[in-house]
């Protein structure tokens, strides 16, 4: 399915729409509520939500992508504040590319993945929605509420704080 | 060379585990039918019933208004069904003096005064009674009833009494009208087009012997004060001026009784009695594409009502359920994003 579709066309297109951006919305989920079976749990009701209220999805207001990632982050924070914890994002087995041949490639991951995990959970969500969920400025700013060039500042700060981070 | 950031950022996204996504994949395929797993979704987030209250209340306004709408529309639609009856009586009677205009001498009832003292040439006066019974159908009853009042608006007739009454959908009206003579034939003209002629039935009376004698009588007690006064100047003795003074006190009584009846006859000349029936058939009129047009225009008018009415209670209900809705989500997004912090 074109992203620019609406999901509500029909439920091939929900589907379509779905398989696009499971795996970005997975990540995104699991770097901000900091436990696989939660962020299963909140993909999940997040998907089933968003299927629920797929006629009710304005074009104009955004794109299908930023839509479904609106939907996943209230369900994120619902399930954080129903938890009444804080994220701790679980060990993630090493990327099986990096594994094997390049050392040095799987110990940067590793180094930049714990400070991914020591930032501010506000800057973390930031970053995991650009570069986790491949949002633009503009959506990301739209779903956080922000306009577009304080986004564009508050992605830029995490990202300084971050190679600092990677750099300690 | 080491990897940029961001390609490190991307790389090191959790990933999600296949059986997840096989589940997933077949609810998302079967369009995520009633088979919620138990105990895997997070809790429903609960509705804030204080926003209910005002939806609910909004609900209320517009049924409220819905049924005061409907209720006007019957009303404005279904005439008077209800029992109903109005009468009342006024006093008066013109008194401006004219001659009257014409002279009549259709018919002559009753009195039979003479007109023989009447010198010939001389303007008659002449009293002018009618009666006229209208049918009308039952659904314009009270609009002919009306008519009857506003024909005698427009002819600046004095309505000395009427009684209307209305029972069971059939209505009867009687009318006790003075119309000035001058405007007689215009008034009876426009009655007449308020209904169904059933009877119309017309008299006149010559009351100018009346007139003329009354006038006379008037004039000799006038003449009989002048020479009492001049008689009482002249009085030499006691006596003489109390007993002229006794019959000047009875002249002014009969030039008082004269007056009066002059003005009671230049009354009888000056407006005629009309006495007017208005009786329902107890059928429906037919309707008209002129009676479709005046209902078209009452409905829309009560449309119209209804709309203004709702829309002054409904526009701040709205702006204070928008302002309320618009704080709720603002205050729901701080709550959610306060576990960021």
């Amino acid at each position: 399915m074109a992203v620019e579709d609406p999901p509500s066309a029909s439920a091939t297109s929900f589907a379509d729409l779905y398989r696009e951006t499971v795996r970005d919305v997975y990540a995104y989920v699991a770097t901000i509520v900091g436990d696989r079976a939660a962020a299963e749990d909140v993909v999940a009701a997040a998907y089933e939500r968003a299927y629920r209220k797929r006629a009710k999805f304005d074009p104009r207001r955004g794109s299908p992508r930023a839509w479904v990632f609106g939907i996943a982050r209230n369900a994120a924070l619902d399930e954080l504040r129903r938890r009444k914890r804080t994220a701790t994002l679980v060990e993630e087995p090493p990327d099986a590319a990096a594994s094997g041949d390049d050392t040095e490639l799987a110990a940067q991951r590793a180094t930049v993945r714990a400070a991914l995990l020591r930032l501010d959970p506000r800057d973390r969500e930031i970053v995991a929605l650009k570069f986790h969920g491949d949002l633009t400025n503009a959506e990301v700013a739209k779903l956080l509420g922000l306009s577009e060039s304080n986004a564009g500042t508050r992605l830029h700060r995490a990202m300084t704080k971050l190679r600092e981070a990677c750099d300690a | 060379m080491p990897e940029r950031l961001e390609d490190s950022i991307r790389a090191t996204a959790p990933a999600p585990d296949d059986d997840f996504l096989a589940r997933l994949d077949a609810r998302v395929d079967a369009g995520f039918a009633k088979d919620r797993t138990p105990g895997r979704t997070p809790a429903k987030r609960r509705r804030v019933p204080w926003l209910l209250q005002p939806a609910g209340g909004l609900v209320v306004v517009i049924l409220m208004s819905v049924l005061v709408g409907f209720g006007t529309l019957a009303a404005v639609m279904g005439g008077g069904d209800d029992d109903e009856s109005a009468s009342s009586s006024s006093g008066g009677g013109g008194v401006a003096m004219e001659a009257a205009p014409e002279t009549s001498e259709e018919s002559s009832g009753g009195s039979g005064a003479s007109s023989s003292a009447v010198a010939p040439g001389e303007r008659r006066v002449v009293e002018r009674r009618t009666s006229l019974d209208l049918r009308t159908p039952e659904d314009d009853f009270a609009e002919t009833t009306a008519g009857v009042l506003e024909v005698a608006d427009r002819t600046g007739t004095i309505v000395q009494a009427s009684d209307v009454s209305q029972r069971d959908g059939k209505g009867f009206a009687t009318y006790d009208l003075r119309v000035p003579s001058s405007r007689l034939d215009e008034a009876l003209a426009a009655l007449s087009r308020l209904g169904d002629v059933r009877n119309r039935s017309a008299s006149s009376q010559d009351i100018t012997a009346s007139a003329v004698s009354t006038a006379d009588r008037l004039q000799d007690a006038q003449d009989r004060r002048a020479a009492l006064l001049r008689a009482l100047a002249a009085a030499d003795t006691e006596a003489e001026r109390s007993s002229i003074e006794r019959r000047l006190r009875s002249a002014r009584r009969t030039i008082a009784q004269a007056q009066a009846s002059v003005r009671r006859i230049r009354a009888r000349a000056d407006r005629a009695q009309v006495a007017v029936t208005v009786e329902s058939t107890g059928e429906q009129g037919t309707w008209t594409p002129a009676d479709a047009l005046d209902d078209a225009g009452r409905i829309l008018q009560v449309i119209a009502g209804v709309l203004l009415v709702a829309g002054a209670v409904l526009l701040p209900l709205g702006l204070v359920l928008a302002a309320l809705l618009g704080a709720s989500r603002l205050t729901k997004r701080r709550r959610r994003e306060a576990v960021l912090g």
